[in-house]
């Protein structure tokens, strides 16, 4: 039982960011007040003894108190989660065992401070490179921080975005990043050369700006030939030869938070208590209803167990294991 | 007589052969004719005549002896016959005495009812003359004769005791007795001295009499309210003067009720005994019956819901007039306490306030969850259930609060296992130095509510002294209109899953909010729980639609005036950072001219405004 002003305090909880454990085993998830829930997939897929039971999580870690977990992200070896000023590494090994309650963050990096700010910088998207151990860090100063993770050093800093980043995207390879700003930007970088080599301004596009919802982007990602962007403006696929909007998606939101491509189909969620499946052409495969009213993260795996995650502004998760409707709801606390 | 039989038999047959002989010579001689034979003949004639003579001796000889022999038969035989009657003579001795045998064998002696102490401990106690161990040991008789007599000697000894004590009983009885007259004889005199010293105690100014009178009452009280009154007059004497206590309600039938109470109890079966009869009854009589069973079930109805005709009246002095008056009374079926409170103020009733301040309202949640609308004792439900008499809270007898049991020192299973453990946590508070304390607290509280709702209602602010929670001052937001709705209009307006998860209640107080700056208005339904302001009033927001806020901009918003404070708020703190975050929103919406300062209007993938609040210059907004 909690409290009553601990329930009224989860009422108004957020999750922030997810992600996947190393080996699959699994799900993470991080809230607006800095804790880190932990989830054993193969225990929340269990059938539930009661019917009024609710699947919670197996451990919580308090990653950031007073502070939220704006950004979290997998590597072979470390949770990274990132928050003001800060970005974390756990050790998988204590997270996801019983002395996950207790463990200690296993290495800190400090974002590098402007000095006139009194709000410290914040990571608000992460990206990491398996290949090269490279981790790519969006902040609230327009700035994309490259951290190697052998020594934790800044490699290089992308700059080139006036507001803060909302999401970043990398090509499997770890040649391109897309990011996609407040400043309504989407910018795509070339990272051998480390430079700036596109410039996309969706809100520029009549049929995509939407004036009472601003302009910037919330989600993107992108593959090879195709860069999937929205926020502000419509959600709107484009052709990374020609650099022009292929198919504008007209969804029933209001601002754009998730954008994935996966397996051929579009993934998005945002402003609107549904994560809807989309073709590429449009046509709307699935729309699936949300505790949330607002979605800010959808994860997703194959291996080991196909999984979807989608979290958001509730204190719940909603788990589905196909593309068509929820399975199940899980408690963050 | 020497003769032997046989010989005779034999001369006998010789003799036979020799007559038939001398026939046949006789016969032979005669047919031959012969002279000479003659002489023969007559020899032979002479011969078989001597013969004849012979058989006739051996005749006689054969009679005699056949005599002798019988008469020596005779004798033999008689004396048989009186050898026989003698050996049946023996035989019904034997018999007999075997009968005898039997019958002593079988004789039930009375030693064998009689328990003896076992031979071990006969053997280890009993003197040697008694137990004579080398002759009772090998002869089983005389250990039982031994044991018998060693029997018989204890029950001697124990009967002596037992004398001896009964006399003694006596004697103490007597001087018990004579102790008793004395004592009575002693009633009388000290009643005259206590009405002699009356006037005394008059003039000095003692109260020791009404003192005694109030406990003497008190002794008739039910033993919750007992209880109840003893707790609360101590902690009256212990800490704070200002209360009252006393008991209230008519003695006498107090006296009777308490009689009745034990009887009540021990017949309660067999009036539902009785009860069950009365419905077998055939149907022509059931008019009659029905007519008495209704009347019964009516005496029944009151009999079940009589209230002890003495009550506990606490009253709680607060500041200037004001009082709070708790009335306890105890249920002598139901068999728990009730509380019926009267609150006085001085004169500040306004209607807006009117409901805050009623009794009902103000004792609500004293304790989490203690709402007081159903009894606390499980059993209740079904007697009430028997006569359909609904929920406890409609009969109009008091409210059986869970704090008023535990008051009374009487405890009840609760049928949700997580309020025991629960309540179980808070024994601690199980005592009316805190409940009494915290009623105080409460009724306070509840004052000062009233008076900070007052001045919301004239569209005051109080202005904000730094503690934990920063809040600004200079807001351009104003307070339009505060004033009360009812939980219908709150349930209309608000998003139902406030009350789904439990958030709020009916029980709640309900308030309207208007905010506006500009054209721009805010709506805020404010909850005030009844534990205010130890749990902070919950504040469900709406914005009129030419805002076009989103549902997240809202939850953001009720978040930082529900969620985000180190200590509870109050209610007007909690409505000031409203202002600020309505302005803050306009603001970073440049809906309005920008007039606070703040770096970046949105920040964070939540596109999150800058509502905390930071005193810094002439104060900053900056984001979590």
């Amino acid at each position: 039982m909690f409290s009553e002003s601990m329930r009224r305090k989860l009422f108004y909880n957020t999750i922030m960011s997810q992600c996947f454990s190393s080996d699959g085993s699994c799900l993470l998830a991080g809230s607006l007040y800095g804790n880190v829930a932990i989830y054993e997939i193969a225990k929340i897929l269990r059938p539930l003894r009661s019917e009024n039971e609710l699947r919670r999580p197996s451990y919580h870690i308090e990653a950031h108190p007073d502070s939220h977990v704006d950004s979290m992200v997998s590597t072979e070896n470390f949770l990274v989660t990132g928050s003001i000023g800060e970005i974390c590494g756990w050790d998988w090994k204590s997270v996801t065992t019983g002395k996950a309650e207790r463990s200690k963050v296993s290495w800190t990096i400090r974002v590098p401070a402007e000095n006139d700010s009194y709000e410290g910088p914040c990571v608000f998207s992460l990206a990491y490179c398996k290949v090269n151990n490279l981790l790519y860090a969006g902040c609230n100063d327009g700035k994309i921080y490259v951290f190697n993770l052998e020594d934790g050093k800044v490699v290089t800093t992308l700059e080139g975005h006036t507001r803060f980043i909302h999401d970043l995207s990398l090509l499997d390879c770890g040649t391109q990043l897309a990011s996609g700003s407040e400043d309504g930007t989407v910018r795509l970088w070339d990272l051998r050369k480390k430079e700036n080599t596109n410039v996309l301004t969706p809100h520029l596009v009549d049929n995509l700006h939407r004036p009472s919802l601003g302009e910037w982007i919330g989600a993107v990602d992108f593959t090879e030939d195709w860069l999937l962007c929205g926020g502000g403006s419509k959600l709107s696929l484009w052709h990374m030869r020609t650099m022009q909007p292929a198919t504008v998606f007209d969804l029933p939101d209001h601002g754009i938070h998730v954008a994935k491509i996966y397996e051929e189909r579009i993934i998005a969620a945002g402003l609107a208590p549904h994560v809807y499946h989309l073709t590429y052409q449009g046509e709307m495969l699935s729309s699936i209803p949300t505790s949330s009213d607002t979605i800010y993260s959808v994860v997703y795996q194959e291996t080991p167990q196909k999984l979807f995650s989608i979290g958001g502004a509730s204190n719940f998760l909603d788990i589905c294991t196909n593309c068509n409707y929820r399975e199940l709801t899980l408690r963050f606390a | 007589m020497e003769r032997l039989s046989e010989n005779d038999s034999e001369s006998f047959l010789s003799t036979c052969d020799n007559i038939r002989k001398a026939m046949n010579k006789i016969a032979k001689l005669k047919s031959n004719g012969d002279a000479n034979a003659k002489d023969d003949i007559h020899e032979l004639q002479i011969q078989t005549s001597l013969a004849f003579i012979e058989l006739k001796k051996l005749n006689r000889m054969e009679k005699f002896r056949t005599k002798f022999a019988r008469d020596s038969l005779i004798s033999s035989k008689s004396s048989v016959d009186s050898k026989h009657l003698h050996l049946q003579n023996l035989l019904y001795e034997v018999m007999h005495l075997k009968k005898e045998v039997v019958k002593c064998l079988q004789f039930k002696s009375k030693d064998e009812l009689i328990q003896l102490v076992s031979e071990e401990e006969f053997y280890k106690e009993a003197p040697e003359n008694i137990s004579r161990p080398e002759i009772t040991k090998y002869n089983p008789h005389q250990l039982r004769l031994a044991r018998l007599e060693w029997e018989l000697t204890q029950r001697k000894q124990l009967a002596a005791l037992c004398d001896e004590l009964t006399e003694n009983k006596k004697a103490v009885a007597l001087s018990i007795e004579s102790k008793q007259t004395r004592l009575d004889n002693l009633a009388p005199q000290l009643h005259s001295i206590l009405e002699a010293s009356k006037p005394l105690q008059e003039s000095l100014g003692l109260l020791l009499d009404k003192v005694r009178q109030e406990h003497h009452k008190a002794a008739l009280l039910a033993s919750p309210l007992y209880v109840l009154y003893a707790k609360a007059s101590a902690y009256r004497d212990a800490y704070d003067n200002s209360i009252i206590v006393k008991v209230e309600g008519d003695e006498e039938e107090a006296k009777r009720a308490n009689n009745q109470d034990g009887l009540q109890e021990s017949d309660s079966d067999a009036e539902t005994v009785s009860e069950n009869v009365i419905e077998e009854t055939p149907v022509h009589k059931k008019r009659h019956h029905r007519l008495s069973k209704e009347a019964r079930q009516e005496e029944k109805k009151t009999k079940l819901l009589q209230r002890h005709p003495l009550n506990v009246k606490i009253i709680i002095k607060l500041k200037n007039e004001t009082k709070l008056t708790l009335q306890f009374y105890y249920m002598m079926s139901l068999k728990i306490v009730t509380v019926e409170s009267k609150l006085k103020t001085d004169g500040i009733m306004d209607i807006s306030t009117g409901d805050m301040l009623i009794s009902k309202s103000i004792l609500r949640e004293l304790y989490p969850r203690d709402l007081g609308l159903e009894s606390p004792n499980p059993a209740n439900y079904y007697q009430l259930n028997r006569y359909n008499l609904g929920q406890f809270s409609s009969l109009g007898l008091g409210i059986p609060y869970k704090w008023v049991q535990r008051m009374a020192g009487l405890h009840f299973i609760s049928p949700d296992a997580g309020e025991q453990r629960f309540t179980n946590g808070e024994i601690i508070q199980d005592s009316v130095e805190c409940v009494l304390r915290e009623i105080k607290r409460r009724v306070i509280a509840r004052l000062e509510l009233c008076t900070e709702i007052r001045q919301l209602e004239y569209g005051n602010l109080p202005i904000f002294t730094a503690n934990n929670d920063l809040l600004p001052q200079k807001l351009s937001t104003v307070l339009q209109k505060f004033s009360t709705i009812s939980w219908n209009n709150y349930c209309n307006n608000v998003n139902p899953i406030f009350q789904e998860q439990g958030l709020v209640s009916s029980l709640d107080i309900f308030y309207e909010a208007i905010l506006r700056r500009g054209n721009y208005e805010l709506i805020a339904r404010i909850a005030i729980k009844p534990d205010y302001p130890k749990i902070a009033p919950v504040f469900s927001i709406s914005m009129n639609p030419t805002i076009l806020a989103s549902a997240d901009i809202l939850r953001d918003i009720e978040r930082e005036v529900n969620v985000m404070w180190i200590k509870q708020p109050t209610l007007s703190a909690q409505l000031q950072r409203l202002r600020a975050c309505f302005d803050i929103y306009l603001e970073s919406e440049a809906l309005v001219p920008k007039e606070k300062i703040f770096f970046h209007s949105v920040k964070g993938r939540t596109r999150a405004r800058p509502y905390k609040y930071l005193e810094l210059g002439g104060g900053i907004f900056i984001h979590r």
